[in-house]
Protein backbone atom coordinates (compact mmCIF):
# COMPACT_ATOMS: atom_id res chain seq x y z
CA UNK A 1 0.00 0.00 0.00
CA UNK A 2 1.53 3.22 -1.32
CA UNK A 3 0.12 6.60 -1.91
CA UNK A 4 0.42 6.86 -5.12
CA UNK A 5 -0.72 4.06 -8.50
CA UNK A 6 -1.41 1.28 -5.73
CA UNK A 7 -2.99 2.56 -3.09
CA UNK A 8 -5.68 0.09 -2.98
CA UNK A 9 -5.76 -3.62 -1.43
CA UNK A 10 -8.55 -5.53 -1.71
CA UNK A 11 -8.81 -8.11 1.21
CA UNK A 12 -11.84 -10.20 2.56
CA UNK A 13 -13.86 -9.88 5.16
CA UNK A 14 -13.74 -11.95 8.50
CA UNK A 15 -10.53 -12.04 9.74
CA UNK A 16 -8.97 -8.93 7.84
CA UNK A 17 -5.20 -7.83 7.39
CA UNK A 18 -5.38 -4.48 8.45
CA UNK A 19 -2.39 -2.41 9.14
CA UNK A 20 -1.46 -2.19 12.77
CA UNK A 21 -1.90 1.07 12.97
CA UNK A 22 -5.77 1.12 11.57
CA UNK A 23 -6.56 -1.87 14.17
CA UNK A 24 -5.27 0.24 16.75
CA UNK A 25 -7.18 2.82 16.25
CA UNK A 26 -10.30 1.18 16.08
CA UNK A 27 -9.20 -0.76 19.09
CA UNK A 28 -8.22 2.41 21.59
CA UNK A 29 -9.97 5.81 19.97
CA UNK A 30 -13.24 6.53 22.71
CA UNK A 31 -15.16 7.82 19.70
CA UNK A 32 -15.84 7.48 15.66
CA UNK A 33 -18.25 10.09 14.42
CA UNK A 34 -21.27 8.11 13.09
CA UNK A 35 -22.87 8.84 9.72
CA UNK A 36 -26.10 7.42 8.67
CA UNK A 37 -28.38 9.67 6.01
CA UNK A 38 -31.65 11.29 6.70
CA UNK A 39 -34.83 10.64 4.48
CA UNK A 40 -33.80 13.45 2.30
CA UNK A 41 -30.61 12.14 2.24
CA UNK A 42 -28.52 14.17 4.49
CA UNK A 43 -25.50 12.46 6.31
CA UNK A 44 -26.61 12.75 10.15
CA UNK A 45 -23.08 12.69 12.18
CA UNK A 46 -22.54 12.37 15.51
CA UNK A 47 -19.60 11.44 18.32
CA UNK A 48 -20.39 7.57 18.96
CA UNK A 49 -18.24 4.68 20.92
CA UNK A 50 -17.62 1.99 18.51
CA UNK A 51 -17.04 -1.71 19.35
CA UNK A 52 -14.41 -3.56 16.65
CA UNK A 53 -14.89 -7.79 16.04
CA UNK A 54 -11.67 -8.52 14.01
CA UNK A 55 -12.80 -12.06 14.25
CA UNK A 56 -16.21 -10.78 12.22
CA UNK A 57 -14.50 -8.19 10.66
CA UNK A 58 -17.45 -5.75 11.57
CA UNK A 59 -17.99 -2.63 13.66
CA UNK A 60 -20.73 -2.75 16.45
CA UNK A 61 -22.63 0.60 17.31
CA UNK A 62 -25.47 0.43 19.99
CA UNK A 63 -28.34 2.95 20.23
CA UNK A 64 -30.46 3.81 22.68
CA UNK A 65 -34.38 3.51 21.58
CA UNK A 66 -34.37 7.12 23.40
CA UNK A 67 -32.20 8.08 20.95
CA UNK A 68 -33.56 5.58 17.96
CA UNK A 69 -32.59 8.10 14.35
CA UNK A 70 -29.13 6.07 13.80
CA UNK A 71 -31.21 3.02 13.80
CA UNK A 72 -33.94 4.28 12.10
CA UNK A 73 -31.78 5.48 9.36
CA UNK A 74 -29.79 2.34 9.14
CA UNK A 75 -32.59 0.04 8.44
CA UNK A 76 -33.97 2.47 5.53
CA UNK A 77 -30.65 3.39 3.89
CA UNK A 78 -27.46 1.25 5.11
CA UNK A 79 -24.80 3.56 3.52
CA UNK A 80 -23.42 4.17 7.00
CA UNK A 81 -19.51 6.01 7.55
CA UNK A 82 -17.57 5.76 10.76
CA UNK A 83 -14.73 8.26 11.22
CA UNK A 84 -12.34 8.16 13.57
CA UNK A 85 -10.88 11.58 13.61
CA UNK A 86 -10.60 12.20 17.18
CA UNK A 87 -7.94 10.76 19.43
CA UNK A 88 -8.36 12.55 22.57
CA UNK A 89 -7.66 9.86 25.36
CA UNK A 90 -6.88 7.27 23.08
CA UNK A 91 -3.20 6.94 24.62
CA UNK A 92 -2.04 6.78 20.92
CA UNK A 93 1.43 8.99 19.46
CA UNK A 94 0.46 10.80 16.03
CA UNK A 95 -2.59 8.11 14.69
CA UNK A 96 -3.66 8.16 11.65
CA UNK A 97 -7.53 8.92 10.83
CA UNK A 98 -9.18 6.72 9.54
CA UNK A 99 -12.81 6.39 7.25
CA UNK A 100 -14.88 3.19 7.22
CA UNK A 101 -17.56 3.21 4.84
CA UNK A 102 -19.96 0.41 5.19
CA UNK A 103 -23.32 -1.00 5.00
CA UNK A 104 -25.64 -1.26 8.19
CA UNK A 105 -27.85 -3.89 9.46
CA UNK A 106 -30.12 -2.45 12.13
CA UNK A 107 -32.64 -5.34 13.69
CA UNK A 108 -35.41 -3.92 15.20
CA UNK A 109 -35.36 -5.62 18.54
CA UNK A 110 -34.78 -4.01 21.91
CA UNK A 111 -31.62 -5.01 24.14
CA UNK A 112 -32.43 -4.76 28.15
CA UNK A 113 -30.14 -7.71 28.93
CA UNK A 114 -26.36 -7.50 29.42
CA UNK A 115 -25.61 -10.81 28.93
CA UNK A 116 -23.35 -11.34 26.38
CA UNK A 117 -22.37 -7.88 26.42
CA UNK A 118 -20.28 -7.67 29.74
CA UNK A 119 -16.67 -6.92 28.07
CA UNK A 120 -18.22 -4.10 26.34
CA UNK A 121 -19.77 -2.71 28.84
CA UNK A 122 -16.98 -2.81 31.01
CA UNK A 123 -15.07 -1.34 28.97
CA UNK A 124 -17.58 2.13 28.18
CA UNK A 125 -17.41 1.83 32.36
CA UNK A 126 -13.49 1.98 32.38
CA UNK A 127 -13.55 4.77 30.08
CA UNK A 128 -16.06 6.63 31.02
CA UNK A 129 -16.48 6.08 34.79
CA UNK A 130 -19.07 9.23 34.95
CA UNK A 131 -21.43 6.85 33.16
CA UNK A 132 -21.59 4.75 36.04
CA UNK A 133 -24.22 7.41 37.07
CA UNK A 134 -27.07 6.43 35.00
CA UNK A 135 -27.35 3.11 37.96
CA UNK A 136 -26.22 5.05 40.58
CA UNK A 137 -29.33 5.97 42.54
CA UNK A 138 -32.87 5.26 41.97
CA UNK A 139 -33.59 8.91 41.16
CA UNK A 140 -31.36 8.27 38.35
CA UNK A 141 -32.49 4.79 37.58
CA UNK A 142 -36.21 6.18 36.70
CA UNK A 143 -34.48 8.85 34.72
CA UNK A 144 -32.23 7.05 32.28
CA UNK A 145 -33.88 3.28 31.97
CA UNK A 146 -33.74 4.49 28.45
CA UNK A 147 -30.35 4.52 27.84
CA UNK A 148 -29.90 0.79 28.80
CA UNK A 149 -32.65 -0.41 25.97
CA UNK A 150 -30.75 -0.48 23.28
CA UNK A 151 -30.68 -1.11 19.48
CA UNK A 152 -27.41 -2.77 17.88
CA UNK A 153 -26.38 -1.52 14.70
CA UNK A 154 -23.86 -3.57 12.88
CA UNK A 155 -21.21 -2.14 10.06
CA UNK A 156 -19.78 -4.27 7.71
CA UNK A 157 -16.52 -2.01 5.83
CA UNK A 158 -16.68 -1.74 2.02
CA UNK A 159 -14.01 0.84 1.61
CA UNK A 160 -11.51 1.76 4.51
CA UNK A 161 -9.39 4.61 4.07
CA UNK A 162 -7.10 6.44 6.23
CA UNK A 163 -4.76 9.39 6.67
CA UNK A 164 -1.03 8.66 8.06
CA UNK A 165 -1.02 11.37 11.13
CA UNK A 166 -4.74 12.50 10.61
CA UNK A 167 -3.49 14.81 7.74
CA UNK A 168 -6.53 15.20 6.16
CA UNK A 169 -4.00 17.38 3.26
CA UNK A 170 -2.46 14.22 2.32
CA UNK A 171 -4.32 11.12 -0.54
CA UNK A 172 -5.49 8.43 2.00
CA UNK A 173 -4.22 5.06 1.43
CA UNK A 174 -7.60 2.98 1.30
CA UNK A 175 -8.37 -1.02 1.34
CA UNK A 176 -11.10 -1.62 -0.55
CA UNK A 177 -13.39 -5.09 0.84
CA UNK A 178 -13.89 -7.88 -0.89
CA UNK A 179 -17.17 -8.66 0.81
CA UNK A 180 -17.16 -11.77 -1.40
CA UNK A 181 -14.27 -13.45 0.28
CA UNK B 1 -29.59 29.87 13.94
CA UNK B 2 -26.78 31.52 12.31
CA UNK B 3 -25.87 33.44 15.82
CA UNK B 4 -25.75 29.88 17.50
CA UNK B 5 -23.30 28.57 14.95
CA UNK B 6 -21.04 31.52 15.14
CA UNK B 7 -20.97 31.92 19.08
CA UNK B 8 -19.92 28.05 19.26
CA UNK B 9 -17.57 27.79 16.35
CA UNK B 10 -14.70 28.98 18.28
CA UNK B 11 -14.47 26.76 20.84
CA UNK B 12 -13.70 24.02 18.32
CA UNK B 13 -10.83 23.83 16.98
CA UNK B 14 -12.07 21.85 14.02
CA UNK B 15 -15.12 19.78 12.55
CA UNK B 16 -16.82 16.93 10.37
CA UNK B 17 -17.54 17.94 7.42
CA UNK B 18 -19.81 15.24 5.76
CA UNK B 19 -21.26 15.06 2.35
CA UNK B 20 -21.82 12.11 0.26
CA UNK B 21 -19.03 10.33 -2.52
CA UNK B 22 -20.61 9.31 -5.74
CA UNK B 23 -21.84 6.10 -4.47
CA UNK B 24 -24.15 7.80 -1.53
CA UNK B 25 -21.79 6.93 1.13
CA UNK B 26 -21.27 9.69 3.82
CA UNK B 27 -17.74 10.83 3.71
CA UNK B 28 -16.28 12.62 6.31
CA UNK B 29 -13.42 15.05 6.43
CA UNK B 30 -11.73 17.71 9.56
CA UNK B 31 -11.83 20.85 7.90
CA UNK B 32 -11.59 24.78 9.59
CA UNK B 33 -14.66 26.38 8.60
CA UNK B 34 -14.99 30.02 8.25
CA UNK B 35 -17.95 31.70 8.77
CA UNK B 36 -19.12 34.92 6.35
CA UNK B 37 -21.08 36.40 8.33
CA UNK B 38 -22.40 38.54 5.46
CA UNK B 39 -24.05 35.69 3.37
CA UNK B 40 -23.90 33.34 6.58
CA UNK B 41 -22.36 30.50 5.19
CA UNK B 42 -19.38 28.97 5.88
CA UNK B 43 -16.43 28.88 3.65
CA UNK B 44 -14.89 24.75 3.97
CA UNK B 45 -11.77 23.70 2.62
CA UNK B 46 -12.19 20.39 1.60
CA UNK B 47 -9.07 18.80 0.62
CA UNK B 48 -8.85 17.86 -3.24
CA UNK B 49 -8.47 14.52 -3.34
CA UNK B 50 -11.98 14.02 -1.31
CA UNK B 51 -14.78 12.91 -3.99
CA UNK B 52 -17.91 14.61 -2.02
CA UNK B 53 -20.38 15.91 -4.14
CA UNK B 54 -22.17 19.15 -3.82
CA UNK B 55 -25.42 18.65 -2.14
CA UNK B 56 -26.73 17.49 0.84
CA UNK B 57 -24.25 17.54 4.03
CA UNK B 58 -23.68 18.29 7.80
CA UNK B 59 -21.15 19.40 10.02
CA UNK B 60 -20.47 18.09 13.44
CA UNK B 61 -18.57 19.71 16.24
CA UNK B 62 -17.63 18.03 18.95
CA UNK B 63 -15.15 17.28 22.02
CA UNK B 64 -15.00 15.49 25.37
CA UNK B 65 -12.25 15.38 28.03
CA UNK B 66 -9.86 12.54 28.89
CA UNK B 67 -12.18 10.33 30.34
CA UNK B 68 -14.81 10.41 28.25
CA UNK B 69 -16.90 13.24 29.52
CA UNK B 70 -17.74 16.84 29.90
CA UNK B 71 -19.21 16.11 26.50
CA UNK B 72 -20.07 19.28 23.94
CA UNK B 73 -21.45 18.72 20.80
CA UNK B 74 -23.44 20.47 18.15
CA UNK B 75 -24.60 19.24 14.38
CA UNK B 76 -25.51 21.45 11.60
CA UNK B 77 -27.23 20.28 8.64
CA UNK B 78 -26.87 21.99 5.20
CA UNK B 79 -25.60 21.81 1.69
CA UNK B 80 -22.77 21.70 -0.35
CA UNK B 81 -21.78 24.06 -2.56
CA UNK B 82 -18.62 24.67 -5.10
CA UNK B 83 -18.00 28.26 -5.34
CA UNK B 84 -14.75 28.72 -7.94
CA UNK B 85 -12.22 26.24 -7.04
CA UNK B 86 -14.13 25.76 -3.14
CA UNK B 87 -16.73 24.88 -1.24
CA UNK B 88 -19.25 26.47 0.87
CA UNK B 89 -21.82 24.95 3.12
CA UNK B 90 -24.88 26.27 3.99
CA UNK B 91 -26.42 25.93 6.83
CA UNK B 92 -30.37 24.61 6.86
CA UNK B 93 -30.89 23.56 10.60
CA UNK B 94 -28.20 23.80 13.65
CA UNK B 95 -28.94 21.00 16.05
CA UNK B 96 -27.88 21.32 19.64
CA UNK B 97 -26.09 18.15 21.03
CA UNK B 98 -24.90 17.31 24.38
CA UNK B 99 -23.11 20.49 26.54
CA UNK B 100 -24.57 23.26 24.67
CA UNK B 101 -27.87 24.02 25.93
CA UNK B 102 -27.32 24.54 29.48
CA UNK B 103 -29.36 23.14 32.66
CA UNK B 104 -32.69 23.67 29.93
CA UNK B 105 -31.26 21.91 27.59
CA UNK B 106 -30.03 18.87 29.83
CA UNK B 107 -33.19 18.64 31.37
CA UNK B 108 -35.27 18.97 27.27
CA UNK B 109 -32.91 15.62 26.36
CA UNK B 110 -33.60 13.62 28.82
CA UNK B 111 -37.28 14.41 28.70
CA UNK B 112 -37.25 13.94 24.79
CA UNK B 113 -35.21 10.69 25.37
CA UNK B 114 -37.73 9.40 27.09
CA UNK B 115 -40.51 10.15 25.22
CA UNK B 116 -38.99 8.85 22.21
CA UNK B 117 -38.20 5.05 23.91
CA UNK B 118 -42.20 5.32 25.38
CA UNK B 119 -43.35 5.96 21.44
CA UNK B 120 -40.85 3.14 20.06
CA UNK B 121 -41.88 0.58 22.52
CA UNK B 122 -45.61 1.67 22.22
CA UNK B 123 -45.32 1.62 18.38
CA UNK B 124 -44.60 -1.98 18.66
CA UNK B 125 -46.86 -2.73 21.54
CA UNK B 126 -43.45 -3.92 23.63
CA UNK B 127 -44.04 -3.11 27.35
CA UNK B 128 -41.31 -1.12 28.71
CA UNK B 129 -38.76 -3.80 29.90
CA UNK B 130 -36.34 -4.32 33.15
CA UNK B 131 -33.30 -3.25 33.22
CA UNK B 132 -31.15 -5.55 35.56
CA UNK B 133 -29.54 -2.57 37.54
CA UNK B 134 -27.57 -4.91 39.94
CA UNK B 135 -25.65 -6.89 37.10
CA UNK B 136 -25.11 -3.42 35.69
CA UNK B 137 -23.58 -2.57 39.02
CA UNK B 138 -21.31 -5.64 39.45
CA UNK B 139 -19.73 -5.22 36.23
CA UNK B 140 -19.50 -1.06 36.96
CA UNK B 141 -17.76 -2.83 40.40
CA UNK B 142 -15.26 -4.64 38.42
CA UNK B 143 -14.75 -1.81 36.14
CA UNK B 144 -13.93 0.07 38.92
CA UNK B 145 -11.76 -2.35 40.57
CA UNK B 146 -10.09 -2.92 37.14
CA UNK B 147 -8.64 0.71 37.15
CA UNK B 148 -8.83 3.68 34.87
CA UNK B 149 -6.97 2.71 31.14
CA UNK B 150 -4.08 5.05 31.32
CA UNK B 151 -4.54 7.64 29.17
CA UNK B 152 -2.44 10.39 27.19
CA UNK B 153 -3.47 13.78 27.30
CA UNK B 154 -3.59 14.69 23.38
CA UNK B 155 -4.07 18.19 23.07
CA UNK B 156 -4.26 21.35 24.61
CA UNK B 157 -6.27 20.97 28.64
CA UNK B 158 -9.60 22.90 28.23
CA UNK B 159 -9.61 26.24 30.58
CA UNK B 160 -10.93 25.26 33.92
CA UNK B 161 -12.41 28.74 35.96
CA UNK B 162 -13.28 27.12 38.61
CA UNK B 163 -10.17 27.24 40.62
CA UNK B 164 -9.21 30.50 39.48
CA UNK B 165 -12.20 31.89 40.62
CA UNK B 166 -12.21 30.84 43.67
CA UNK B 167 -8.79 31.87 44.05
CA UNK B 168 -9.73 35.37 43.23
CA UNK B 169 -12.03 35.23 45.83
CA UNK B 170 -9.59 34.27 48.46
CA UNK B 171 -7.51 36.63 47.70
CA UNK B 172 -10.31 39.06 47.56
CA UNK B 173 -11.30 38.26 50.87
CA UNK B 174 -7.85 38.36 52.49
CA UNK B 175 -7.89 42.23 51.53
CA UNK B 176 -10.90 42.55 52.73
CA UNK B 177 -10.19 40.91 55.92
CA UNK B 178 -6.90 43.35 56.34
CA UNK B 179 -8.86 46.35 55.14
CA UNK B 180 -11.89 45.30 58.05
CA UNK B 181 -8.79 44.79 60.85
CA UNK B 182 -7.34 48.09 60.23
CA UNK B 183 -10.24 49.43 60.15
CA UNK B 184 -12.04 47.82 63.19
CA UNK B 185 -15.46 46.56 61.18
CA UNK B 186 -16.48 43.81 62.88
CA UNK B 187 -19.31 41.59 61.28
CA UNK B 188 -22.80 42.90 61.79
CA UNK B 189 -24.78 40.83 59.77
CA UNK B 190 -28.40 41.33 59.15
CA UNK B 191 -27.37 43.68 61.49
CA UNK B 192 -26.44 41.94 64.50
CA UNK B 193 -23.38 42.48 66.02
CA UNK B 194 -20.57 39.49 68.24
CA UNK B 195 -19.61 42.41 70.52
CA UNK B 196 -16.11 41.11 69.57
CA UNK B 197 -13.62 43.51 67.49
CA UNK B 198 -13.34 43.08 64.10
CA UNK B 199 -9.83 41.17 64.11
CA UNK B 200 -11.38 38.04 67.07
CA UNK B 201 -14.31 37.61 64.29
CA UNK B 202 -11.89 37.26 61.59
CA UNK B 203 -9.80 34.77 63.31
CA UNK B 204 -12.49 33.55 66.17
CA UNK B 205 -16.16 33.76 64.64
CA UNK B 206 -17.75 34.04 61.16
CA UNK B 207 -16.21 36.65 59.80
CA UNK B 208 -15.61 40.71 59.55
CA UNK B 209 -17.91 43.24 57.91
CA UNK B 210 -15.71 42.47 54.82
CA UNK B 211 -14.74 38.70 55.19
CA UNK B 212 -15.69 35.93 56.60
CA UNK B 213 -13.90 34.14 58.90
CA UNK B 214 -10.19 32.21 58.90
CA UNK B 215 -11.98 29.19 58.70
CA UNK B 216 -14.25 29.34 55.86
CA UNK B 217 -11.37 30.69 53.50
CA UNK B 218 -9.14 27.80 54.77
CA UNK B 219 -11.63 25.24 53.62
CA UNK B 220 -12.35 27.08 50.68
CA UNK B 221 -8.53 26.92 50.05
CA UNK B 222 -8.51 22.82 50.71
CA UNK B 223 -11.44 22.48 48.55
CA UNK B 224 -10.02 24.63 45.87
CA UNK B 225 -7.09 22.41 45.43
CA UNK B 226 -8.95 19.40 45.47
CA UNK B 227 -11.82 20.75 42.76
CA UNK B 228 -8.40 20.29 40.59
CA UNK B 229 -7.80 16.66 41.55
CA UNK B 230 -9.79 14.06 39.60
CA UNK B 231 -13.16 11.66 40.33
CA UNK B 232 -14.26 11.78 43.88
CA UNK B 233 -12.23 14.64 44.98
CA UNK B 234 -12.87 16.75 42.03
CA UNK B 235 -16.51 16.34 43.09
CA UNK B 236 -16.15 17.18 46.82
CA UNK B 237 -14.02 20.19 45.60
CA UNK B 238 -16.76 21.14 43.33
CA UNK B 239 -19.54 20.64 45.68
CA UNK B 240 -17.92 22.46 48.81
CA UNK B 241 -16.94 25.34 47.08
CA UNK B 242 -20.49 25.42 45.26
CA UNK B 243 -21.86 25.46 48.77
CA UNK B 244 -19.33 28.01 50.25
CA UNK B 245 -19.37 30.45 46.99
CA UNK B 246 -23.57 30.48 47.86
CA UNK B 247 -22.78 31.01 51.94
CA UNK B 248 -20.43 33.71 51.11
CA UNK B 249 -22.58 35.58 48.47
CA UNK B 250 -25.49 35.66 51.23
CA UNK B 251 -22.90 36.52 53.86
CA UNK B 252 -21.71 39.94 52.17
CA UNK B 253 -25.20 40.87 51.29
CA UNK B 254 -26.45 40.86 54.74
CA UNK B 255 -23.14 43.18 55.67
CA UNK B 256 -24.72 46.63 56.00
CA UNK B 257 -21.20 48.04 54.61
CA UNK B 258 -22.94 46.60 51.16
CA UNK B 259 -24.72 48.87 50.53
CA UNK B 260 -23.55 51.51 52.68
CA UNK B 261 -20.56 52.16 50.33
CA UNK B 262 -22.89 52.60 47.27
CA UNK B 263 -24.97 54.85 49.33
CA UNK B 264 -24.55 58.32 47.52
CA UNK B 265 -23.61 60.04 50.71
CA UNK B 266 -21.35 57.34 52.14
CA UNK B 267 -20.06 56.36 48.57
CA UNK B 268 -16.51 54.55 49.03
CA UNK B 269 -15.25 53.65 45.44
CA UNK B 270 -12.23 51.69 46.53
CA UNK B 271 -15.04 49.67 49.12
CA UNK B 272 -17.34 49.49 46.53
CA UNK B 273 -15.00 47.55 44.17
CA UNK B 274 -14.22 44.84 46.81
CA UNK B 275 -17.65 44.76 47.90
CA UNK B 276 -18.65 43.83 44.05
CA UNK B 277 -15.76 41.58 44.12
CA UNK B 278 -16.76 39.90 47.20
CA UNK B 279 -20.77 39.57 45.95
CA UNK B 280 -19.61 38.53 42.53
CA UNK B 281 -16.52 36.31 42.71
CA UNK B 282 -18.66 33.46 45.12
CA UNK B 283 -21.46 34.24 42.88
CA UNK B 284 -19.58 32.85 40.04
CA UNK B 285 -17.95 30.52 42.16
CA UNK B 286 -21.14 28.54 42.52
CA UNK B 287 -23.04 29.08 38.80
CA UNK B 288 -19.36 27.36 37.54
CA UNK B 289 -19.69 25.01 40.49
CA UNK B 290 -23.63 24.06 39.91
CA UNK B 291 -22.89 23.93 36.11
CA UNK B 292 -19.78 21.31 36.53
CA UNK B 293 -21.66 18.78 39.15
CA UNK B 294 -24.78 18.83 36.03
CA UNK B 295 -22.66 17.96 33.27
CA UNK B 296 -20.37 15.37 35.04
Amino acid sequence: MTEAGDRKKTVSTRRMDLPPEVEEVFREFRTCEFSTLARDGTPIVWPTLPFWYPDEGRFLITTSIGLPHKALNARRDPRVSLLFSDPTASGLENPPAVLVQGDAEAPDRVESSVDGFEDELRQVLRRQPAGGFYSSNPLARYLFDWYYMRLMIHVTPRHILWWPGGDFERHPLEIEVDRVG
Amino acid sequence: MWDEIVRLLPDFENAVLTGLDAEGYPYGVRVRPRADSARQVLGVPIPVHAPVQVGPASLLCHAHDEELWNLRSFLVRGVLRREGEGWVFEPRAFVPGAGVGGPMGMVRFVRGSRQNAERYLKKRGLTRPSIPWNRINEIKAQAREGGRPPVVPSGPRRFDPLPWVSALYLLSAAVGANVAIRENMPGEFAGRKSGRGASADFLLGTGTALSPGLAMLAAQSVLTVLSTRGGKAETAGTAGLTALGAGATVGMLGEPIAYRVFSPKTFDPAKAALVSALVALPLLTTAIGVRRLLTR
